[in-house]
């Protein structure tokens, strides 16, 4: 009987770890690094602390099997709050989407519903700071930030016209030197704080900021100015607010490593 | 033998439950069915997080509801800005008390749960001489904080030195939770705050 009880313990543990792991299949570690922000006083340098990321971003697909479990995420049933007019306008219905989308990254999706889907997975949204330092990386080099090469491939995706009708499977793009795919090339990604960059309303030319509006308003001087990537996705996650659905605006999932939760960087 | 196959079906259960598991392991930050009085689709209290009050009570934001409340996130070690924030609030405070301008609430949410905990917000609203039956100070998780703050539109940004950069807004709340208006600036006039305070409860919101 105790033989047989050691064996369905086995078993259970087993099924445990298949159903563990399964959430953590298709991350990968991101090694402890540190990175420069763009806008920081001084010499501020944020410490990333190693975490897990998703490979990939979230597809279609996957956001399907989220809304068929959670039913007030589903675009008849979200209240204007946690998403505008625009949620899921490319999905068929309710629980349906186009095959020819299925593999491709969900977008049309608001902060909210991307930050429910990563705690639905026991993940969370990466950080910008997270973010922005896997997105300095190239196919070989873990900083690649400074190569103009570099920079202005990804200033090619960018210009790329718009198809809103279509985006392509996530995969289609490079790997990364973290083994991370279509962080430059496929869509912008929300991040837990995207609104944590601090600025007046139409900013594009002022580099202070109004003290009345905001305490403690240092001076945010941009750091590496050959950076225009950074630059613009600084200057659209300042333009965005969390409900907001964007046609290319889509996200991926990150979760702490299990030593470090708590150190998460900012 | 009976017994092993009872454990094994059990197994399999438990296995098939560890998909849904995480369904009702989820925060579940939408209430699936709000009381008819908070179905306002813009209302603030659609959010489903669980706050810690000064007391050490657990919270949920529609425990609000009821009456107008007037809100801002601070942060008690903030040098200058919040204290403005906050004599501010006490100045409508004043002039609602005065003007029986009928049930108002004051809610104070903290920026920085992790310093400033139930206990310390406790020790902050005693300090300042904050009636508690008309003042909630709330201490929530950071993720909580920051989906609220996106539901303020109040940005917040932890600079190193245990300082923040954030919004200096005062909002209003209806009774049923949806932002009614916005005093934004350290310098602001209570006197539109106070007339749209006017508004909302004579309108009987």
């Amino acid at each position: 009987m105790i033989g047989r009880f050691c064996i369905v313990l086995i078993g259970l543990t087993v099924i445990s770890g298949v159903c563990l792991s399964q959430k953590n299949k298709d991350m990968v570690v991101v090694e402890r690094g540190v990175y420069t922000p763009l806008y920081s006083p001084d010499t501020t340098k944020a410490i990333i602390q190693p975490f897990l990321m998703d490979r990939y971003a979230v597809t279609n697909q996957q956001f399907v099997k989220f809304v068929l479990d959670h039913p007030q995420w589903r675009r008849s049933r979200i209240k204007r709050l946690f998403a505008d007019s625009g949620y899921l306008k490319h999905w068929s219905s309710d629980t349906a989407v186009n095959s020819l989308n299925r593999q491709s990254p969900v977008t049309n999706v608001s902060w909210y519903a991307a930050k429910n889907y990563c705690e639905c997975q026991g993940k969370r949204l990466p950080t910008v700071a997270e973010w922005e330092y896997v997105a300095q990386a190239g196919k070989t080099k873990k900083d690649a930030s400074h190569d103009t090469a570099f920079i202005n491939e990804i200033m090619k995706y960018y210009s790329r016209p718009r198809t809103p009708m279509f985006i392509p499977p996530v995969g289609s793009t490079f790997r990364n030197y973290f083994g991370l795919y279509d962080i430059h090339g496929l869509i912008w990604e929300w991040t837990a704080n995207f609104n944590s960059a601090l600025s007046t309303g139409e900013s594009r030319g002022d580099a202070s900021l109004d003290k009345n509006l905001f305490c403690g308003g240092g001076a945010v001087n941009a750091k590496n100015l050959k950076n225009y990537p950074a630059y613009l996705r600084f200057a659209m996650r300042v333009s965005l607010k969390a409900n907001y659905t964007v046609w290319n605006l889509g996200f991926r999932c990150a979760k702490d490593l299990p030593s470090q939760t708590g150190n998460k960087t900012r | 033998m009976k017994n092993l196959y009872i454990i094994l079906i059990a197994a399999l259960l438990w296995s098939y439950g560890c998909t849904d598991k995480r369904n009702s392991q989820a925060p579940g930050k939408l209430s699936d069915s709000a009381p008819a009085d908070l179905s306002a689709d813009m209302s603030v209290y659609n959010l489903n997080s669980t706050w810690t009050n000064s007391e050490g009570r657990q919270m949920k934001l529609s425990e609000l509801a009821g009456k107008p409340q007037i809100l801002a996130i601070i942060f008690t070690r903030c040098p200058s800005a919040c204290p403005r924030i906050l004599i501010s609030m006490t100045q409508i405070e004043a002039e609602a008390v005065k003007n029986s301008k009928g049930k108002v609430g004051f809610v104070l949410v903290t920026m920085d749960p992790d310093y400033d905990t139930p206990q310390v917000l406790h020790k902050f609203a005693e300090d300042r001489g904050l009636d508690l039956k008309r003042w909630t100070l709330l201490h929530g998780s950071e993720s909580d904080l920051t989906e609220l703050a996106n539901v303020l539109n109040v940005r917040i940004r932890k600079m190193p030195g245990d300082i923040f950069d954030h919004s200096n807004v005062v909002h209003l709340l209806d009774s049923k939770g949806v932002m009614v208006f916005r005093q934004e600036g350290l310098n602001a006039d209570i006197k539109q705050t106070l007339a749209a305070l006017d508004k909302i409860s004579s309108d009987g919101n």
